[in-house]
């Protein structure tokens, strides 16, 4: 029951979504025909380019038939090349995801033990360097550490290329050294939030009756740490990190395009830039999609973190 | 036992021991090699240290408690009765607390060991059950992990062997299906259930002194009942001593072999239970059983109480603490802090410069409301 609500309102906001979207890129200054035909258009030439990609007709109208076909399946063909807009969807989401995967595991991987070993000592050496670190991190934006990467890590070091991209698929190690950088880039933003949001949790846990009691039993701090504290201590953890995958596709589709990858990010900016509409409403869509669908399975997560819940979904 | 459990045991190799048939009456055994005092606290003291003065929380405190007896730690909130116990553990945390004084366990001197040494003693020696079994198991864990991760760390148990042993503590416990209940986590138990649980996993490397931190405060009055012959049932088994921290009386008659009435940090009465219950001399103490309610009364009979409020721990005076609630302070009391000696009888031991007179409270005493000592 509780699922076909959660789906039902998932419709809903794709619906809203994709409305304002379609709207927003109809509103941009510009004219689609004009991009195709070049500066020396006729007005006839505008006219019957128009007409032909029905941009003459009302928004409502057209945004009810993109509706009806995305309905069938089909979202439609790009402006500028004709390639259907599933198509590039295919070519270019991997790389994005692929993006931000290494990057949220780049940043549990370094924000789980950070956050758990400063709030283990509240206010000492540790906690202080930590807590200096990530507010540092989280003052600088990403775009900025990203040139700033660029130049130390490409430019002067030449550890790391500071553009290009190979399939994984086609040699993954080249792949992976592509992607370090921008996925290290698009990390440490997110690293200093996560660290900051399991220290207070974590803090709070330690003070738990059965932290004392785990204590009393003569088990060592690490496993304490692991088995006691870090489960009950990772909801807002969890929980920040699925609100977050919107501020990491925002944050995906910079760095894709400071290092020039070319995932959906690189693809959204081009097509705003030359009015192909039909493709930047595909990505929204897709976008949209995930992020409700991600946060979806936070809810799933609590579950698993905490068997309270699960006693609770099952008899409500 | 055979030579060769002797001399695992002299030896501490568990591992062999639990290769042994019978785990819990080899592991028995362990209490047998000790006669005379388990636990000898001397001199205990224990303060918070504030912005710019100490919390004396625990003020000088020694007794000591031989192999397989109860001490009973009676006392109003905030007489320092769970910090001594956390600190007879060496619980508290290191920074902000001040601690002082002996500890000695079965001959180790527990705030002379390293932290990993002081680890070792945790959970195998010595075991905390606390108050409140809603808070004090983790939400997150199964049961059976949380019975079993004592033993599984210190005696090495593989996880047939920790299984099997869980088993064996639920049953002993009263756990129905416990082989069920090994999976399960602990919100979907009861409070009492969960108590003998929270006593399950205390009794998990069946230690030889377990510290009762007010086990039954946060249950029903017919479960209180349960969950103390639970103790006492398994004390007896297990051969284990216990100190069992309380502020109601009627909890102590007939289960603690000694009572040690504390106030503001400090022992002021300490007797052999029937002693101290016959004839308590601590004017305090005397407080504390007058208070309690009688069958015999009237209804509605206004019960006595000990006026005012339990003094601040960090601005003491240098009088007797109770001084400013007691109703036959002299002017000594207020210059100068009694010490705990013995009267006439060398076991009954209280703080006091006027004691209530021997024997005088025969008519009143809280037998009545609690039922006759049974030891």
């Amino acid at each position: 029951m509780k699922i076909i609500q959660r789906l039902a309102a998932l419709l809903v906001v794709l619906l809203l979504v994709s409305f304002l979207s379609y709207l927003l890129t109809n509103l941009l200054p510009g004219n689609p025909a004009i991009d195709i035909l070049g500066p020396s258009a006729t007005k006839a030439g505008i006219a019957a380019v128009e007409h032909q990609l029905h941009l003459n007709r009302p928004l409502l109208v057209r945004y009810l038939d993109w509706l009806g076909a995305v309905l069938h399946g089909n979202l439609g063909r790009s402006y500028h090349t004709n390639q259907p807009v599933s198509q590039a969807l295919a070519q270019r989401l991997p790389v994005t995801v692929e993006l931000l995967f290494l990057s949220q595991v780049i940043s549990l991987v370094i924000a789980i033990p950070l956050g758990v070993l400063s709030a283990l000592r509240p206010g000492r050496k540790l906690d202080q360097m930590v807590g200096a670190g990530s507010l540092a991190f989280l003052s600088v934006p990403p775009y900025t550490l990203a040139v700033l990467f660029v130049l130390v890590f490409a430019v002067k070091l030449k550890v790391f290329p500071a553009t290009g991209y190979v399939p994984f698929t086609q040699s993954p190690l080249p792949n992976l050294r592509d992607m370090v950088l921008p996925a290290i880039t698009l990390a440490l933003g997110t690293t200093a939030v996560y660290v900051r949001v399991l220290r207070a949790e974590m803090i709070a846990t330690l003070q738990e009756n059965f932290i004392v009691m785990a204590r009393a039993k003569g088990l060592p701090t690490w496993y304490i740490l692991i088995r006691h504290a870090l489960r009950p201590s990772s909801f807002a953890l969890v929980t920040v990190a699925g609100l977050n995958v919107g501020t990491l596709i925002g944050g995906a589709f910079l760095i894709e395009s400071v290092f020039s990858l070319p995932g959906i990010g690189l693809l959204t900016l081009q097509s705003v830039y030359s009015h192909d509409f039909l493709v930047v409403q595909g990505v929204v869509v897709v976008v949209a999609a995930a992020y409700v669908l991600v946060n979806f399975l936070v809810d799933a997560l609590y579950l698993v973190i905490d068997p309270r819940t699960r006693h609770a979904a099952a008899s409500s | 036992m055979s030579i060769f459990s002797r001399y695992a045991m002299d030896h501490g190799d568990n591992r062999a021991l639990d290769s042994a048939q019978s785990v819990w009456s080899e592991q028995g055994d362990r209490h047998h090699l000790g006669t005379g005092p388990l636990l000898v606290v001397e001199g205990l003291h224990t303060g918070f240290e504030l912005q710019s003065r100490t919390l004396k929380a625990v003020d000088g405190v020694s007794f000591s408690l031989d192999y397989g007896k109860t001490l009973a730690v009676v006392g109003e909130s905030g007489s320092g009765k769970t910090v001594l116990c956390r600190s007879i553990m060496g619980l508290l945390p290191r920074s902000g607390v001040r601690t002082s004084g002996r500890v000695v366990l079965a001959g180790k001197d527990l705030n002379q060991l390293s932290p990993k040494e002081l680890h070792k003693e945790w959970g195998r020696n010595v075991s905390m059950i606390l108050q409140d079994p809603m808070t004090s198991l983790n939400p997150t864990v199964k049961i059976g992990r949380q019975i079993a991760e004592s033993a599984r760390w210190h005696l090495q148990l593989d996880r047939h062997q920790a299984r099997r042993r869980s088993i064996d503590l639920l049953e002993s416990v009263g756990i129905p299906s416990p082989e069920a209940a090994l999976g399960r986590y602990p919100h979907q138990l009861s409070g009492g259930l969960r108590q003998r649980v929270a006593i399950a996993s205390a009794l998990a490397c069946d230690p030889l002194l377990v510290l009762a931190d007010e086990p039954t405060t946060a249950l029903d009055v017919t479960i209180q009942a349960q969950i103390l012959n639970l103790l006492d049932a398994e004390q007896a088994k297990r051969r284990m001593a216990m100190i069992l921290i309380t502020h109601d009386l009627g909890i102590v008659a007939g289960r603690a072999d000694e009572t040690m009435v504390m106030y503001a940090g400090r022992v002021v009465e300490k007797a052999p239970t029937r002693k101290l219950f016959f004839s308590p001399r601590m004017p305090y103490t005397r407080g504390l059983f007058d208070s309690l309610p009688r069958i015999h009364n009237p209804s509605h009979t206004l019960l006595p109480v000990i006026p005012g409020r339990p003094p601040d721990l960090a601005s003491l005076g240098e009088g007797c603490s109770f001084e400013p609630r007691c109703s036959s302070a002299q002017p000594r009391c207020r210059t100068e802090a009694p010490p705990l000696v013995s009267g006439e009888d060398p076991e009954h031991l209280f703080a006091c410069w006027y004691p209530v007179a021997a024997g005088t409270s025969a008519a009143t005493s809280p037998m009545g409301a609690v039922g006759p000592v049974s030891s």
